[in-house]
């Protein structure tokens, strides 16, 4: 099928079988290999990415669903001159990364719950559906406790 | 190992007189359709390679939604 979106803020249209993985459509046709497959079964939401805003996992979102619907991954975060988006810079600077594998997924979930903090009441619950393989958690949330304060504080927008 | 996507269809019917219908002449086909709704169910067995081959009925292209999810994946009920 001609399939057409909104990849990170560009008008898109890929040619692709409609049941393919949006995980798979992203990496393989649309050459966004920052969205990582941890588990490919829904479980640890490595390949976690914004669908109309809302996180999902796209190991388990046929590419027909994102047909019409803005698809952000973490390739859509940064600035158009390159700057990291503030959550990331949270995440470089407090060291929440180890293997990395889990980090993007773990960066569009934050930011999803800065954009929408009623999703949920603290960070373990926000970050509930993403799994790190290092137990790096301490340094995870610390990030993300340090980008929301930042927002707070008006020095930059973690919910941007 | 993952399905392979050749095996499996997808149609999109945009209304649910659309949907029954789709449903009613494709069922007697080799693996008959398969109601798609949010897919998180139906794609675990699917990306492990466990699902037959099947035309799946996508639902999301019904703009009023007339379906409730009752259970399965496959039992979906029409609530209009």
């Amino acid at each position: 099928m001609k399939l057409e979106l909104q990849l990170n803020g560009h008008a898109t249209t890929v040619e692709t079988h409609p049941a393919k993985r949006l995980l798979d459509l992203l990496r393989e046709e649309c050459g966004l290999t920052g969205t990582k497959e941890g588990c490919g079964e829904g479980e640890c939401g490595a390949c976690t990415v914004l669908l109309d805003g809302q996180p999902v996992m796209s190991c388990l979102v046929p590419a027909c669903h994102a047909a019409g619907r803005k698809v952000t991954t973490i390739e859509g975060l940064a600035g158009p001159d390159g700057a990291l988006h503030p959550m990331q810079a949270a995440f470089a600077r407090e060291g929440g990364t180890q293997c990395g594998i889990c980090t993007p997924g773990m960066i569009l979930a934050a930011v999803a719950w800065a954009r929408d903090p009623a999703s949920a009441a603290e960070v373990g619950e926000a970050l509930a559906g993403n799994l790190c393989r290092c137990t790096g958690y301490t340094r995870i949330f610390t990030a993300v406790a340090a980008a929301l304060d930042a927002s707070r504080d008006g020095r930059d927008g973690a919910a941007g | 190992m993952r399905s392979h996507l050749a095996d499996f269809d997808v149609v999109r019917p945009t209304s649910l007189e659309e949907a029954l219908a789709l449903a009613a002449t494709r069922a007697g086909e080799p693996g008959g359709v398969t109601p798609l709704a949010g897919a998180t169910d139906l794609f675990v067995p699917f990306n492990a390679g466990q699902l037959a081959p099947t035309t799946f009925l996508d639902l999301h292209g019904i703009a009023e939604r007339p379906w409730r999810r009752v259970g399965t994946p496959t039992s979906i009920a029409c609530t209009r």
